[in-house]
């Protein structure tokens, strides 16, 4: 005999199958939807992210640059340009003095290595931290070992390759890596956290193989850093804690680190809103555009609902063969969406990153995961709710009068 | 079975004007009794015949089967009343398009016995002549096959009622005569067999004919 007996699946799943062009323009318009929809929370969950771990990784409630140097300390975290200016050792204890302030740290912005002599695919920011005093990278590096760092002993941002052996070649040297940080989606990603000690060691291997662009002698290096981040007392007065600083250390200009996160809060929010409203456009042309096309497929197929009918199958049977198909399609339809995103964001979300000029980390697996089952969840919603819409008037007529239509 | 048809009325309306497509009938059919109901186009018969069948409902009246009022109740007891005791015969081409005709038999065989029914679906389909066919789709089928398809899914859970409308509209001489043969045997068995149609042969078939005009039935022999 021809085969077995077969339910609701199985007719669901044969009337797609053979349902063809009007189908597949169901299931690449679901497909759409549900790429737009994952690709545009991806990007919004992706900078949220990025700001929250620049956010929480600087830790330091002011900066202290050379004068006129303002400007560029957002582009030398978040953006990778390269700092090259410095200032005296001796300001971070002067620093230290003024009240109100609880920690003071320097940090020595060494440069940006040039991709060929590393480990790299991309320029590497070597950064200098002061392990006694640092209490900004050092809770990042705690959360990946419970020590203190070794001298020659390396951090790395996430976006450097690790060497099987835990190891990272600069200028000809393998140094240790002995952690790896999360991702923040900016430059940070692309830095080598070391002491000071380490980057000298660091600066005669590069001198050795013909790489001078580093201005100086090794006192001079010992005697400056590039910058100071200060934490203050909780609830103090940050202006007026600047001006003091200002007015104690001479030529020297203090950023506070939350006015810059928040420029960059506020162009995420506007994105943001861009983004809802898009998406609730799109979603309401996505929506109506469904509807149209499952009413008309359901005006072309009331005969064949009636013939289910005829031989005896219920209205709520009739009704499940059609959920069934929706809920194939819209299942079909989203996956290949998901999947479309996913392929095309992953490998431009470092483009994407460079384009944006913002904080960018893609979520982790669960993330991704739970923004995943939301898109599936709403495109198949929607192609589900259109389709049963549309069809419910069929069922809910006699069946003999919806045959008599058109006759 | 009995069916016991209580004054029964379809009202439709047509360019604002009311008018009745059945017109208060009133009938009684006995179990083996093979009707044949002739009538013009347009004269009521489909809309009678499948008010019997309960996929319309009369404006006015009821229709029982024994006990049960088709015309009138839940949705999965008339349901399942109708797959499993009338076999419908609908008029114009009634298989479902993307199944085989292996699996319209099936669909109805199945849909309230889990039972395979194999065996049953190869006798009926080689009684019919379409056995070969088994494994195509009605749009490979002519009109002919397509109708036989149609009585040997109707025939398959054995009901007690075949109501047929307009069976062998366009079959030849020669299939017209296995399926009025087939409804012949059916009656003597003790089906009941209610059957629409404009064909002549179908009144040599039995004593009771009606005819129907304007809504109104008329016993004629």
């Amino acid at each position: 005999m021809a085969g077995r007996s077969f339910g609701t699946f199985r007719i669901a799943g044969k009337n797609i199958k053979a349902g063809n062009f009007k189908n597949v323009s169901i299931i690449i318009l679901i497909a759409f939807t549900a790429f737009f929809l994952f690709g545009g929370n991806l990007i919004v969950y992706g900078m949220s992210e990025g700001l929250n771990q620049v956010r929480q990784r600087l830790g330091a409630d002011l900066i202290i640059v050379p004068a006129g140097k303002g400007r560029e300390i957002s582009g030398i975290l978040l953006e990778g340009e390269a700092g090259f200016f410095y200032l005296d050792n001796d300001l971070v204890s002067k620093v230290s003095e003024t009240e109100g302030v609880k920690n003071v740290t320097g940090q020595y912005y060494f440069a940006s290595a040039a991709a060929t002599c590393c480990d790299s695919a991309k320029p590497i920011e070597i950064i200098g931290y002061d392990p006694d005093t640092d209490f900004v990278i050092r809770p990042w590096i705690e959360k990946k070992i419970n020590r203190k760092l070794d001298d020659n002993a390396i951090v790395i941002g996430s976006d450097i390759d690790l060497k099987e052996n835990n190891t990272i070649k600069l200028y000809d040297e393998y140094y240790p890596v002995i952690a790896q940080l999360d991702k923040t989606g900016t430059s940070m990603d692309q830095s080598v956290y070391t002491t000071k000690d380490t980057i000298i060691k660091i600066r005669r291997s590069a001198l050795k193989k013909g790489f001078d662009f580093f201005s100086g002698e090794e006192d001079e290096i010992i005697n400056q850093i590039s910058s100071i981040l200060v934490q203050v007392d909780e609830g103090s007065d940050l202006r007026a804690i600047s001006r003091a600083i200002e007015s104690n250390a001479g030529e020297v200009e203090v950023v506070e680190v939350n006015s810059t996160l928040n420029a960059i809060s506020s162009t995420l929010n506007s994105i943001k809103e861009f983004f809802f409203v898009f998406a609730i456009l799109f979603l309401a042309m996505a929506s109506t555009t469904l509807f149209i096309v499952y009413y008309m497929c359901a005006g072309e197929r009331k005969k064949e609902f009636s013939l289910m009918r005829m031989i005896g199958m219920t209205r709520a049977k009739v009704l499940s063969v059609v959920l069934t198909e929706n809920i194939l399609q819209g299942l079909a339809g989203s996956i290949a969406g998901l999947t479309a995103a996913g392929l095309f964001m992953y490998p431009f979300s470092a483009l994407f990153n460079v384009r944006i000029r913002q904080p960018f980390a893609f979520p982790g697996v669960p993330g991704i995961v739970l923004l995943g089952l939301l898109s599936i969840f709403v495109t198949t919603f929607l192609g589900t709710a259109a389709g049963l819409l549309a069809t419910y008037y069929v069922c809910t007529k006699d069946t003999y009068d919806i045959m008599r239509e058109g006759e | 079975m009995l069916i016991h048809i209580e004054d029964i009325s379809k009202e439709y309306k047509r360019n604002d004007e009311k008018f009745y497509a059945i017109d208060h009938i009133n009938l009684d059919i006995k179990e083996g009794e093979f009707l044949v109901i002739y009538g013009k186009s347009g004269s009521g018969k489909s809309t009678f015949i499948n008010i019997l069948a309960g996929i319309l409902k009369p404006s006015d009246g009821s229709v029982k089967y024994d006990s049960l009022k088709i015309t009138d109740g839940e949705d999965k007891k008339i349901s399942e009343f109708r797959n499993k005791q009338i076999g419908y015969i609908g008029q114009g081409y009634t298989l479902l398009p993307n199944l085989t005709v292996y699996e319209n038999i099936s669909l109805s065989a199945h849909l309230y016995d889990k039972k395979s029914k194999e065996k049953e679906i190869e006798e009926v389909c080689k009684r019919l002549g379409i056995y070969k066919l088994i494994n195509s789709y009605p749009k490979d089928l002519s009109g002919g096959e397509k109708r036989r398809v149609a009585v040997a899914r109707a025939l398959i859970n054995e009901p007690e009622v075949i109501l047929a409308d307009e069976p062998t509209g366009d079959l030849d001489s020669e299939n017209t005569v296995i399926v009025l043969d087939i409804f012949k045997e059916l009656a003597e068995s003790g089906k009941t067999v209610i059957v629409v149609s404009h064909d002549k042969d179908a009144k040599n078939y039995t004593n009771l004919i009606y005819q129907m005009d304007k809504g109104k039935l008329t016993r004629i022999s």
